[in-house]
C-alpha cells in the first residue's frame, strides 16, 4: 500500500442521497465524509443495502449527491457537466463491475481497447500497446481474441480488471469484483489488484460483503444504513 | 161596362200575356246565339293556321318567303319558295348563291334537310334555329291545331285588337316550340301575337303577324300571314323577319314531298 | 471511428430474431414504396404522354383571346383569320424550339345516315400531323400498345376530298355504320327506306354519312364524309357523339377558313415557360391577341391534372402510411432493444462515453439494419416490378382509348430518395427512442440502487 497522505485524491463532506421507490424514500447516504487518499488500498464494507455502492457510485460520477460536495482531485465535481464528468471517468476513474460487464460481441482485446477508443490524446500505436500490456499485466495473453462468452468467470473479471488500467487511471473503483467469483479466484483477483496497486500506485477502492478480505486491504471503510464509520 | 172598353181591357191583357209567355223563348234565343258565337281553341287555331299557310287546298299552295336577319348588328337574308299540301312543304332556296338549291322537306312532323351535292338527306329537327330567330319549322305552313293542345285562358287586346288568348301545349316532342301564348283576334281569328316558351315558362321570342296578302282558294278568298316579325325577348335588336309573297294555290303532285325523289 | 461501425454490425447479431422482423418490415416497406412510385410515374408519363400526343394537345396549346372559353359561343370573333394564320404560322416556323404544329377547329352539329340524325362534336385536325404523332419517341417509349383506332386506318391514309372521318365507337353503331370504308366496295351509297324492317341492317352496307351544321355566317351548311375508322374516347359521355375530321372537311362544313386553335410540339419540353414567353411578345409585336396554354393547366387538360393530382395525392398518402408503420416499427424494436441493453449503456457511460457517442451506436446499428434491409427491400420490389411487368395486365381506365397494360417503372431518383429518406426516419427513430434513456445517470443504467 503506497497512500500518499498529501491530499486527498476523493474528498465528501456531508454527502446524502435518498432514492425513491415509489412512495417510500430510502435514505442510500446520510451526511457522508470521507477522504480517500492517492494510493490507498481501501474497500468498503457493509451489509447489504448499506449503501456501499451508492458511494462508489457518487465517488465515480455515475451518481449525483442531492447535497454534499465531492472532489476529485481536487475538482468539485458537482461543477462539472455531464460531458466533463463522462471525460472525468474516461481519464481518471475506471469502474470493475460485479457482473464484468463485458462487451459480448467484442474480443478480449476489443473490450480492454474499447474506453481508449474515445481519447483522442492517445495514438494508435500507444493504444494498442497499452491494450497489450493491460492484457499481459492480468495473464489473459492466451485468450486476446476470445469473446467473453469463451472465457471462464474469472478469466473475464481479469479481462474488466485489463479494460480498467488500460487507461492509466488515477482511481479504480470495483463495485463487489469477487462476488461472482469462487473463493479461489476471488483471492486471485484481490491480489493480482493488490499487485497492481503497488507496482503502479493506483488508487483502489472497492466494495464487498466479504469479511475474509478484509485483512487484505490497507484500510476498511465501514458503512451501515448509509452512515459511515470508520 | 162598354164593350169598347172590355175589348180595350182584353187586347191589353192578350199583349201583356203573349209577351210575357214570349219573353223566355226571346231570351233563350239570345242566349244561345251568344253561346254560340264563343269558338273553341281548336276552331280558332285551325282558322288561324289557314292564314299561316295551312289552308285546306286539293292541289296545294305556293308562296316566296325572304327572311330577313339582324343579329348583333349584322344583316342577313335568304330566299324561299315554299309549297304546301296538306301535312306536307318544302322549301327550297332561291338566293343567296351559294345556298341555293338547298331544300327543306316536311312530312308531317318528319324533317328533312338535303343539299345538292349530298349523297344522302338529313333527318333534322324542326327546333334548331334556320337563322336568326326564326326555327326550321317556323318557315313552312303553320300547324297548330295539330301540334298543339289548345286552352283558351282569356281575352286581351293585342295592338288594338280584341283577341282571345291561348295557351298551346306541345302535343309531342318533334314540334318546334313546347309551350306557345297565342293571341288570336276575337272578329278575324286570325293570329295576332305569339310568344315562345321554355319548359320552365319563360318568354324566350315574341312573333307579331301582319295579314296584308290574300289568297284564293276553291273561288273563296282568304287573307294570309304577309309578315312575321320574330324578336329575342332577351334582346330586342335582335329581330328575324319573315316576309311572305305572292300566295296563290297551285298544283303541288305528291311526288313533290317524297324525299327519296330529292336526291335524284 | 470505423471500429464503431463494426461494433454496430457485430450487434445487430444480437436479438436477430426481432432485427430480421424490424428488418423484414424496412425491405417490405421500402419495396412496396418502390412499385407505388413505379406505378405512379408510369401512369404520370402515360398520361402525359397521351395528353401531349395522342390527345393532340401539344406542349403549348395557343387560342384566339377569349377562344379558349368562348369559341363555342362565338366562333367567328374569337378565332384566328386566314391573315392571322400566316402571320402565326410565319412566328411559329422561325422559332427554334418549335419542331411542329398543328391548326385545328372544333364544332358541333347532326350527323346523319339518310334516316336518322345524331348530335355530334367533331374536332378538326391536319391528318398528315396526326401521322407524325403516333411515331414520336415519347409515344413509341411510353405508348408502345398505343392504338388509335378500334377499327380501320388514320386519316392521312385517305385522300381529302374523301372527307374520311374516325366516328366514337358508339356514335358509329347507333348510326349503323359498323363497317368502316375499307371493308365495302368502293363509292358503295346504300339506297335505304328507313320504314323498311331491315333499314338498320342496311345502314351498314355503306360508310357514307351527312354532316349538318350551323355556318359561322349564317344558316345550315351539309357535307357528305366517309367513316373510315372508329375509335373511343375513353368516356361514356363523349363515345356516343365524338368524331374526328379532317380540318378541311369542318371548314367546308361550317364555311370558314378560321382556325380555333393551334398545338405545339417542343424540341425541349424543358424549356417550355421561355418559349411561351418568347411567343407571347412574338405574337404581342405582331399584334396578334392570344391566350397560351401550357398543355398541363387544369383548364385545359382537366382529366389530366385532374388524375395525376389524385393519384399523387393517393400514393403520397399511402406511401406516408408506409412510412409511419415502417418508422415505427423500427421505433419499437429500438426501444425494446435500449430498454433490454440499459446496463450495456451504464457500463458505456461509466467508461467515459458521452451521451453523444453512446447514441451513435445505436444509431449506426439502426443505419446497418436500415441498409441491408433496403438492399433486400430494392431487390424485392424489383423483382416485384419485373413480375408485375411480364403479367401483361390490361386494364380501361377512364379516358384512355385503347386499355393499359399495367407496366410499373421505376424511377432511379425516386429510389434513391425514398431509400435516403426511409434511412433519415429511421435514424431519427432510433434518435429518438435513445433520448429518454440516455438522460437518466449510468447508476441507474446499472441498475445498482439496491446493494
Amino acid at each position: 500500500m503506497n497512500a500518499s497522505t498529501n491530499f486527498p485524491i476523493i474528498s465528501l463532506k456531508g454527502v446524502n442521497k435518498t432514492y425513491r421507490l415509489g412512495q417510500v424514500s430510502v435514505p442510500a447516504l446520510r451526511n457522508v465524509s470521507i477522504d480517500i487518499h492517492s494510493g490507498e488500498f481501501a474497500a468498503v464494507i457493509g451489509a447489504s443495502g448499506s449503501g456501499k455502492s451508492t458511494l462508489l457510485n457518487i465517488i465515480g460520477c455515475i451518481d449525483t449527491p442531492d447535497s454534499g460536495k465531492v472532489e476529485l482531485a481536487g475538482v468539485d465535481v458537482a461543477k462539472l457537466n455531464d460531458n466533463e464528468k463522462s471525460d472525468l471517468r474516461n481519464q481518471k476513474i475506471s469502474f470493475i463491475f460485479q457482473t464484468f460487464n463485458l462487451v459480448p460481441v467484442l474480443s478480449v482485446f476489443e473490450n480492454v481497447e474499447l474506453p481508449l477508443l474515445i481519447n483522442r490524446k492517445i495514438s494508435r500505436d500507444e493504444r494498442s500497446a497499452r491494450v497489450r500490456k493491460a492484457i499481459a499485466d492480468v495473464g489473459l495473453e492466451k485468450y486476446m481474441g476470445n469473446r467473453p462468452d469463451q472465457l471462464s468467470g474469472g478469466q473475464r473479471q481479469r479481462a474488466a480488471i485489463a479494460r480498467a488500467l488500460a487507461g492509466h487511471p488515477a482511481l479504480v473503483l470495483a463495485d463487489e469484483p469477487t462476488a461472482n467469483l469462487d473463493s479461489e479466484n476471488s483471492h486471485k483477483i484481490i491480489d493480482l489488484m493488490m499487485e497492481l496497486n503497488s507496482q503502479r500506485n493506483v488508487t483502489f477502492l472497492f466494495s464487498t460483503h466479504d469479511e475474509k478480505l478484509m485483512g487484505r486491504v490497507g484500510r476498511i471503510i465501514h458503512i451501515k444504513d448509509g452512515v459511515i464509520n470508520s | 161596362m162598354k164593350i169598347s172598353k172590355m175589348l180595350g181591357y182584353s187586347l191589353t191583357a192578350f199583349v201583356l200575356w203573349s209577351s210575357e209567355s214570349l219573353r223566355p223563348e226571346a231570351e233563350a234565343v239570345a242566349e244561345t246565339e251568344v253561346e254560340a258565337t264563343k269558338p273553341s281553341a281548336a276552331e280558332l287555331l285551325q282558322a288561324s293556321d289557314r292564314a299561316r299557310g295551312a289552308a285546306a287546298s286539293t292541289q296545294g299552295l305556293i308562296w316566296n318567303a325572304d327572311i330577313e336577319t339582324i343579329e348583333a348588328g349584322s344583316k342577313n337574308q335568304v330566299t324561299y319558295e315554299i309549297r304546301a299540301r296538306g301535312n306536307d312543304a318544302i322549301a327550297k332556296v332561291l338566293a343567296p348563291a351559294r345556298q341555293k338549291g338547298e331544300v327543306m322537306l316536311f312530312n308531317d312532323r318528319t324533317l328533312w334537310f338535303v343539299k345538292p351535292g349530298l349523297k344522302k338527306p338529313v333527318s333534322i329537327s324542326p327546333r334548331p334555329r334556320l337563322m336568326g330567330q326564326a326555327a326550321n319549322g317556323d318557315i313552312a305552313s303553320t300547324q297548330y291545331v295539330r301540334d298543339y293542345e289548345g286552352k283558351i285562358l282569356g281575352e286581351d287586346v293585342i295592338n288594338g285588337t280584341a283577341s282571345w288568348r291561348l295557351e298551346l301545349q306541345a302535343r309531342a316532342k318533334n314540334v318546334t316550340y313546347d309551350k306557345i301564348r297565342y293571341w288570336i283576334g276575337k272578329g278575324t281569328r286570325l293570329g295576332v301575337k305569339a310568344e315562345f316558351l321554355t319548359v320552365s315558362g319563360e318568354v324566350f321570342k315574341i312573333a307579331e303577324f301582319k295579314y296584308l296578302n290574300n289568297i284564293t282558294i276553291g273561288g273563296k278568298k282568304f287573307p294570309f300571314v304577309s309578315e312575321m316579325v320574330i324578336r329575342d325577348a332577351s334582346d330586342n335588336s335582335n329581330v328575324t323577319t319573315i316576309h311572305y309573297k305572292e300566295p296563290k294555290e297551285t298544283e303541288n303532285p305528291p311526288s313533290l314531298f317524297n324525299v327519296n325523289n330529292l336526291l335524284r | 471511428m470505423i471500429h464503431f461501425w463494426l461494433l454496430a454490425l457485430r450487434n445487430l447479431q444480437r436479438n436477430l430474431k426481432r432485427n430480421v422482423a424490424t428488418g423484414s418490415a424496412i425491405a417490405f416497406g421500402f419495396a412496396g414504396i418502390l412499385m407505388l412510385g413505379a406505378y405512379v410515374h408510369r401512369v404520370q408519363r402515360y398520361l402525359e404522354t397521351h395528353t401531349i400526343f395522342a390527345a393532340h394537345t401539344g406542349h403549348i396549346a395557343v387560342f384566339a383571346r377569349g377562344g379558349f372559353e368562348n369559341f363555342n359561343y362565338k366562333p367567328k370573333e374569337h378565332s384566328f383569320s386566314k391573315c392571322q394564320q400566316e402571320v402565326i404560322e410565319g412566328i411559329l416556323s422561325a422559332d427554334k424550339n418549335i419542331e411542329f404544329f398543328e391548326r385545328q377547329l372544333w364544332g358541333s352539329g347532326l350527323i346523319g345516315n339518310g334516316c336518322l340524325s345524331l348530335p355530334f362534336f367533331a374536332r378538326g385536325l391536319e391528318p398528315k400531323v396526326d401521322e407524325r404523332l403516333t411515331t414520336q419517341a415519347q409515344v413509341r417509349e411510353w405508348l408502345p400498345d398505343y392504338k388509335p383506332f378500334l377499327k380501320g386506318r388514320g386519316l392521312w391514309h385517305y385522300p381529302a376530298d374523301l372527307a374520311p372521318l374516325a366516328l366514337s365507337r358508339r356514335l358509329a353503331r347507333g348510326l349503323g355504320k359498323v363497317a368502316v370504308h375499307d371493308e365495302l366496295s368502293p363509292g358503295s351509297v346504300a339506297i335505304v327506306d328507313c320504314a323498311a324492317n331491315d333499314a338498320r341492317a342496311s345502314f351498314a352496307r355503306d360508310a357514307n354519312v351527312q354532316l349538318l351544321g350551323e355556318r359561322w355566317e349564317v344558316a345550315l351548311g351539309a357535307a357528305d364524309g366517309e367513316v373510315v375508322a372508329h375509335y373511343t374516347t375513353g368516356f361514356d359521355e363523349s363515345d356516343n357523339s365524338a368524331l374526328m375530321a379532317p380540318l378541311s372537311v369542318l371548314q367546308n362544313l361550317y364555311e370558314t377558313d378560321a382556325v380555333g386553335r393551334y398545338s405545339l410540339w417542343l424540341k425541349d419540353a424543358s424549356t417550355r415557360q421561355v418559349t411561351l414567353s418568347r411567343l407571347q411578345e412574338s405574337f404581342s409585336q405582331a399584334g396578334i391577341e392570344a391566350d397560351f396554354l401550357p398543355w398541363d393547366d387544369f383548364q385545359l387538360s382537366p382529366y389530366y391534372a385532374g388524375t395525376v393530382q389524385f393519384l399523387f395525392a393517393m400514393a403520397s398518402f399511402i406511401a406516408v402510411v408506409m412510412t409511419v408503420v415502417v418508422v415505427f416499427s423500427v421505433l419499437n424494436s429500438t426501444t425494446m432493444t435500449i430498454l433490454e441493453r440499459s446496463e450495456e449503456i451504464g457500463t458505456y457511460r461509466a467508461l467515459g462515453f458521452r451521451r453523444r457517442i453512446v447514441r451513435h451506436l445505436f444509431v449506426q446499428e439502426s443505419v446497418w439494419l436500415s441498409m441491408i434491409s433496403l438492399a433486400v427491400g430494392a431487390v424485392i420490389g424489383v423483382v416485384a416490378i419485373a413480375f408485375v411487368n411480364r403479367a401483361g395486365i390490361i386494364y380501361h381506365p377512364p379516358g384512355i382509348s385503347d386499355g393499359m397494360r399495367l407496366r410499373l417503372v421505376l424511377h432511379p431518383l425516386y429510389a434513391i430518395s425514398m431509400a435516403i429518406s426511409l434511412l433519415l426516419l429511421t435514424m431519427f427513430a432510433t434518435w429518438l427512442a435513445t433520448f429518454g434513456r440516455l438522460r437518466e445517470e449510468p447508476a441507474k443504467l446499472l441498475g445498482g440502487i439496491t446493494r
